[in-house]
């Protein structure tokens, strides 16, 4: 059932794409219309699971898991040998630095691939429409990150991004739980707060993947206008069990409106839909009309059910409220579905780049690498000599 | 008895400077240094599906996408399915155990034959359907209602409905970029002067070889690397590639369904979770009557490589059944074991008497050397080593680590010997040899020594010791490109080790003491 472009992919040289994220990990080998594997971003040491991109990690040890966990994609994962093979590394523009130079160190030293090259998700994303301009808005666990692309040029300078994801999504689950959900441990009852249970990130991420959807915006806008004595039409509750001797009683408050947190403004009057506001605002005339026309919404906290819907619905409200009706003169957006899943449509423009025999001339050569030892921060296609 | 090997306790340093267990070290006779899993690169040997063992070459493997074809696992459960058979026609279905190949079933259930006529008597020609089931969660391929296969092994893997679209836009941007590649050699060549004009067609890069002098400036140019990024693509003549249609917006984004998600009948035990989603990457059932049966992924057999002289160090046997090594170089064959066997009760002030064992796993007799990190400095020789030391020391090591007997103790170690050996002439022998002050025990090839701590504040949390061995390898040399007659003798050298012994925390009490050692 292989296609004839993937028995061509599938030689002893393809590229190895990877796209690291803090959750997940997307990898693969470039030219396949989907990645082998998407794993979740971990490894066991010594019997216990933990992140690879664990909080206030010294350098050492980040790079003793990455390695490991590099090593894991490699053999267990994609079965492939490193040596001699170029990679392919989906990231985006904010990388920090640190974890850039760890990756390049890490490939090219010690697995010693041929070349290395660091392709921006945002970037990857449209090749994946056949555009060449579009705006494109990555929902994923630690952030939401948003960057215009005109004319296959990513315009890094409009980037922007705000911590309303998935880890959002599970502080918010944690403290609406505390406030209205109900346990039954071993045969009593008590609210939340009493019985005193902490969820890990594992449970947490089930329940807003099970039980959680993003409420359609008219629901949205009547609970939070409610007052104490109207009725709201919940929706049902949910009998979670998290052990052998504890059911969780979700309310359907929480189901519903844990999500809300990507929508909700803050103080600052930010959410997931004023990222694109603001990032219309901010760019040039010209290409307002095509951007809004093509906005591209990936990454896995954007397959929430009723996710775009909303976003929609959000967008043609936000256009109307004073911050934006006299600075914007759009008022209808149209959005594009990316030929893959969601959760690594980025993955798949990375596929697409590292088919391509322009490769070469966009990654860190591995002698290059070994003689100056320099990770560009932006690839302008001339290594530095 | 969980501490009984407690192989976190003593620690080598590889030739890289971490320290690791013993177990977890290679050896390679050729640098005649330890290496660690980062010294070593991997290499994938062979690749076969881990149930039914099929053993494929690697084109092939990559092409099936590294997944068998016969074994599959349980969306649910990850568990290996077994294939049952039924009759169509029986009344009642008699089960016949099947697995996919034709090694053991589950539980050695024996075959039933079954007869075409059925209970009642009558002759209706049953065929025999197969069916996918798993016998941990008792999921099976009937709750999907996918048909019973007539055929054994035609489960279809499921297709990705992007795939089509996918390949067009491949296909256009690999056009692109192939013109962009050929516009960018062809503007570096044309800084070279030729004699001869180069026709401007772009199509083929043999017809602008007229004279043959590109030939080898074409063979050269592919191979050089930080090629410019030309931005411009106007320049071509004629533009073959067809253009491709852009995606379309999405003309109805559709709502959320309010009757799954906010009605009263909703039951979220029929929705996947994450990792059943994420097992079938293309098509992420949200719904459990939609996973399909996920055909096994392989594993692999690798073989290690020093990195330094890019010999092998371990390389296991092709076949995927069997579990012997071809070059089998671990460190625990070269290098004797220590453990820890007693210490006391820790006392921050005095010298604390520890007994550490010594077991020796190679097949000859060895001569083990041990020196105090103070000896070695003395010594002066080698300056790595005492660099290493003195680092070991200022940042690590928390106590002192001394030996009876001043100078020069060497042991004799026995060979390994099986645990039933009753020869004890040269186990005898050794035993007269030895100084009751250092050896306490000996038996064969295991021996146990008497070393003293001397904790270096009385501030310390854990007890980190070191001290140094010396031995004997016999290394392999590699071929000499010198045509002299010593590349046929083996080499060899005396290797120092540097140990590090983590006796614990300080208030961890005293083990217990073997009587023999009393």
């Amino acid at each position: 059932m292989t296609s004839f472009i993937d028995s061509l992919a599938a030689s002893e040289k393809t590229a190895v794409v990877i796209d690291i994220g803090h959750a997940y990990t997307k990898c693969g080998f470039a030219g396949n219309s989907s990645p082998r594997h998407i794993v979740p971003t971990t490894i066991s040491i010594r019997g216990e699971t933990k992140r690879v991109f664990e909080d206030n990690l010294d350098l050492a040890s980040l790079r003793e898991r990455l390695t490991e966990f590099i090593r894991l994609v490699y053999y267990k994962y994609n079965i492939a040998n490193c040596r001699e093979r170029r990679v392919v590394i989906v990231e985006s523009v904010i990388t920090p630095t640190r974890i850039r130079h760890l990756l390049a160190d890490i490939l090219l030293k010690q697995f010693e691939a041929s070349s290395l090259a660091f392709v921006s998700l945002h970037l990857g994303a449209t090749y994946t429409l056949g555009r060449s301009t579009a705006l494109v808005l990555d929902v994923g666990y630690v952030e939401a990150q948003i960057m215009p692309v005109a004319e296959g040029v990513p315009l890094a300078v409009q980037f922007d991004s705000l911590s309303c994801a998935g880890q959002a999504i599970h502080r918010q689950i944690e403290s609406l739980l505390t406030q209205h959900a109900s346990v039954t441990h071993q045969g009593r009852k008590k609210s939340f707060a009493e019985a005193n249970i902490k969820l890990s990130e594992d449970t947490l991420e089930d329940i807003k993947v099970r039980c959680c959807f993003v409420s359609p915006f008219t629901r949205a806008q009547s609970y939070s206008k409610l007052s104490s004595d109207a009725t709201f039409k919940e929706a049902a509750s949910i009998e979670y069990t998290l052990g052998p001797e504890t059911i969780i009683h979700i309310p359907g408050i929480v189901r519903e409106f844990a999500c809300e947190v990507l929508f909700e403004q803050d103080i600052d009057g930010k959410s997931v839909a004023t990222l694109i506001l603001d990032a219309l605002i901010q760019a040039s005339l010209d290409l307002r009309r095509q951007f809004a026309d093509n906005i591209l919404v990936i990454g896995g906290t954007a397959m929430l059910p009723g996710f775009l819907h909303r976003l929609n619905a959000e967008l043609k409200y936000l256009v109307n409220i004073p911050t934006y009706v006299n600075k914007l003169a759009i008022r209808e957006f149209h959005f594009h579905s990316p030929p893959a899943q969601l959760n690594y449509a980025a993955w798949l423009g990375g596929s697409m780049i590292g088919a391509l025999d322009t490769l070469e001339s966009q990654s860190i050569l591995r002698e290059k690498y070994l003689e100056n030892g320099i990770v560009p921060d932006w690839f302008t296609g001339e290594q530095a000599a | 008895m969980t501490t009984l090997l407690n192989l976190h306790r003593v620690k080598y340093q590889c030739s890289c400077g971490s320290f690791k267990s013993l177990c977890y070290l290679y050896f390679c006779r050729h640098c005649l240094k330890i290496k660690c899993k980062d010294c070593v690169i991997l290499e994938v040997d062979c690749r076969f599906c881990p149930s039914c063992y099929e053993h494929l070459q690697s084109h092939e493997a990559i092409t099936r996408k590294n997944r068998c074809q016969s074994c599959f696992s349980c969306p649910c459960c990850n568990h290996t399915l077994v294939t049952r058979a039924t009759n169509t026609s029986a009344a009642m279905p008699i089960s016949l155990n099947t697995t996919s190949d034709s090694g053991n079933a589950g539980g050695g259930d024996a075959d039933e034959s079954i007869s075409s006529t059925n209970v009642s008597g009558l002759q209706t020609p049953s065929k025999k359907v197969y069916y996918l089931a798993c016998s941990v969660c008792r999921w099976s391929t009937r709750d999907i209602r996918l048909a019973d296969q007539p055929t054994l092994n035609s489960w279809k893997a499921q297709d990705n409905i992007h795939e089509g679209r996918f390949n067009e836009l491949l296909q256009h941007y690999k056009q692109i970029a192939t013109r962009e590649k050929q516009e960018r050699d062809r503007k570096r060549y044309s800084t070279v002067k030729l004699r001869s004009a180069l026709p401007t067609t772009t199509t083929s890069r043999s017809s602008s070889d007229k004279y043959g002098l590109l030939a080898p400036v074409t063979r050269r140019g592919i191979r050089t690397s930080g090629i410019l990024k030309s931005p411009s693509v106007t320049e071509s003549p004629n533009s073959t590639n067809p253009t491709i249609k852009p995606s379309d917006p999405i003309t109805e984004i559709e709502p959320l369904d309010e009757n799954l998600f906010l009605s009263n009948t909703f039951d979220f035990n029929k929705l996947t979770t994450i990792t059943q989603r994420l097992n079938s990457v293309e098509i992420q059932p949200l719904t459990v009557d939609r996973l399909y049966p996920l055909a096994k992924h392989f594993t692999s057999k690798q073989s290690k490589r020093c990195k330094e002289c890019d010999h092998n160090v371990l390389k296991p046997e092709p076949s995927p059944k069997l579990i012997k090594f071809k070059l089998h170089q671990m460190a625990l064959f070269f290098i004797p074991e220590i453990r820890i066997w007693h210490h006391p009760a820790w006392s921050a002030t005095e010298s604390n008497p520890c007994v550490l064992s010594i077991v020796n796993q190679l097949d000859e007799q060895t001569i083990l050397k041990l020196y105090t990190l103070d000896e070695i400095r003395e010594e002066n020789i080698d300056k790595d080593l005492i660099d290493r030391i003195n680092q070991l020391d200022e940042y690590i090591l928390t106590s002192q680590l001394t030996l009876p007997i001043s100078k020069d103790r060497s042991i004799k170690l026995h060979p390994h010997v099986e645990p039933n050996e009753t020869d004890t002439k040269l186990d005898d022998e050794f035993r007269q040899s030895d100084s009751r002050e250092l050896v306490l025990y000996r038996k064969f090839a295991k021996i146990a020594i008497r070393c003293y701590i001397k904790l270096k504040s009385s501030s310390v949390k854990t007890i980190l010791g070191a001290f140094i061995i010396e031995h004997r390898v016999v290394g392999i040399s590699s071929i000499v490109s010198t045509p002299t007659a010593t590349s046929s003798n083996p080499v060899t050298r005396n290797v120092r080790h540097i140990i590090l012994i983590d006796f614990g925390p300080t208030d961890e009490p005293a083990l217990t003491l073997h009587s023999s050692l009393a």
